[in-house]
């Protein structure tokens, strides 16, 4: 065991001990108030030493605490504010779809068209020359081959292939395309092909003395059964006249009114109407514009070119 | 001689209780807080032998005892850390003592000092012993203990056996 002076220390030790904890023990201030307040006071200054020394560390211990939290909140408010600015962004885009419809239901309403509306999902590659976009609605929402397509402004297209839930449209302005048009206000019919620009159609004309005049609006001819095409559609109107009236071929370049590198909503006329509604459907015309009237006074240039039949040389004449 | 050994004994007290209070106290560690002095007795212990340890352990229960934060009636650790360091002297020969036995010691010795604490504060009338965390107080109290006994026995050996080679086990 211990050697007998260390056995006579830790015996000391030990009874001090214990007088202290007894003295301690009787309450009150007791001896020690001093001494405690002294040592407190000495150790005191000590551990606020080591605090200073060791706060950096804890400082470092708290940021790790807190930066999980940091980053939860910095997730939480990505993600309100992604959620924010998708509701922003989508209330400006349901605004634009809203008056799309709107504009597809004057229309439909205007015509008697029965229709169904629908999204443009996809557009054809142009590389492959053909103009076709692809519409969320197909064979279950009653669709059916050769339905005609519009949009709030005119006519948009045919419907070429029906799927079960998607269909494709073929537009106007695809180089494959025909369609029976009338020259509004009048009876003279023409046969209407996309050209493959989207812009800028040709309507050629059956009778090569027909009056035709910039700025005058094409609609729909009408088909039987209104398949393919339903009458009384706009399509577009005459921006320039090539050849000269008793040609064999008189060519007007059509403008449609559809904006077809940019469809959206479209609508696609299920039912056409029971009696041709002519010309009910076309936008009221701003009579300030001046090519847009059609009266033969109006625009002197072109009335000449149309009345006299001088044997002008088109200058596009190709 | 004497004065190195004090010197050494001085600043690992000041150390040890400075850290423990300062810093290992204000981790927020779950479950007890990591008992630095008390390695360090032990530590002191297992480097001079039972006598010295006694006299060191001593020393820090009643500084600890009387410096701030600290509530205990005045004597407990003293007494506690003397009998630590009794134990850590003689339980295991100091031939026998292999690093990971070393390690053992140490938990053990800081299990039963969180326990005989908390029994000789309750029978001194001390009603601040919560007996239902007693279990997971043991259980961190140990782990924290084998994880600092490494890092506070080895050196202090060392520097022992260096500076002090005469009074070494």
């Amino acid at each position: 065991m211990l050697q007998r002076r260390a056995r006579v220390v830790v015996a000391i030790l030990v009874v001090i001990t214990l007088t202290f904890a007894i003295l301690d023990l009787r309450g009150g201030k007791g001896p020690f108030a001093t001494f405690r307040s002294v040592v407190g006071t000495a150790v005191g200054s000590i551990e606020s030493v080591g605090a200073a020394i060791f706060s950096p560390v804890l400082a470092v211990g708290s940021w790790w605490g807190t930066w999980g939290d940091q980053r939860d909140q910095i997730a939480a408010l990505q993600a309100q504010n992604k959620a924010l600015s998708d509701l922003v962004r989508r209330s400006a885009e349901d605004r634009a779809r809203a008056d799309a419809l709107d504009g597809l239901l004057k229309v439909a309403g205007a015509g008697r068209y029965r229709i169904t509306p629908a999204e443009v999902i996809a557009v054809g590659p142009e590389q492959e020359f053909s103009w076709t976009v692809t519409i969320d609605i197909g064979t279950q929402d009653g669709i059916e081959r050769d339905m005609s397509v519009i949009n709030a402004d005119g006519l948009v297209g045919r419907v070429s292939a029906v799927h079960r839930t998607t269909s494709t449209v073929v537009l106007i302005v695809d180089p494959s395309v025909s369609v029976g048009a009338r020259i509004a206000g009048s009876e003279e019919v023409g046969i209407l092909s996309g050209t493959g620009d989207q812009n800028s159609l040709e309507f050629q004309m059956l009778n090569p003395l027909a009056k035709v005049d910039v700025g005058q609006a094409i609609v729909t001819f009408g088909s039987k059964n209104g398949k393919p095409y339903a009458p009384g559609i706009p399509i577009g109107e005459v921006t320039e006249v090539r050849g000269t009236a008793g040609q064999l071929t008189r060519v007007a370049a059509i403008r449609p009114f559809a904006d077809l590198t940019a469809l959206t909503i479209v609508g696609v006329v299920v039912r056409p109407p029971r009696t041709d509604p002519r010309d009910s459907v076309l936008p009221a015309r701003p009579a300030t514009e001046p090519s847009a009237t059609p009266t033969p006074t109006a625009s002197p240039s072109s009335s000449a070119e149309l009345l006299e039949a001088t044997p002008q040389p088109s200058p596009r004449a190709s | 001689m004497w004065l190195r050994q004090l010197l050494i004994l001085t600043v690992t007290l000041l150390i040890a209780i400075t850290t423990q209070n300062a810093f290992l106290s204000r981790l927020g560690l779950p479950g007890a807080t990591p008992d630095l002095v008390l390695v360090s007795v032990i530590a002191v212990a297992m480097a001079y032998g039972a006598s010295m340890g006694m006299i060191y352990g001593f020393a820090a229960g009643i500084l600890l005892d009387f410096a701030p934060s600290t509530a205990g009636v005045i004597g407990v650790n003293a007494l506690l850390f003397m009998a630590a360091a009794l134990a850590a002297a003689r339980a295991v020969d100091p031939r026998d003592r292999t690093v990971p036995i070393m390690i053992a010691l140490v938990a053990g010795i800081t299990a039963g000092v969180i326990l005989a604490r908390g029994v000789l504060d309750s029978v001194l009338g001390h009603p601040t012993v919560v007996w239902g965390s007693m279990a997971e107080l043991l259980l961190t109290g140990a782990l924290y203990s084998a994880i600092l006994a490494p890092i506070v026995v080895m050196p202090l050996g060392l520097v022992v056996k260096k500076f002090t080679p005469e009074v070494a086990v």
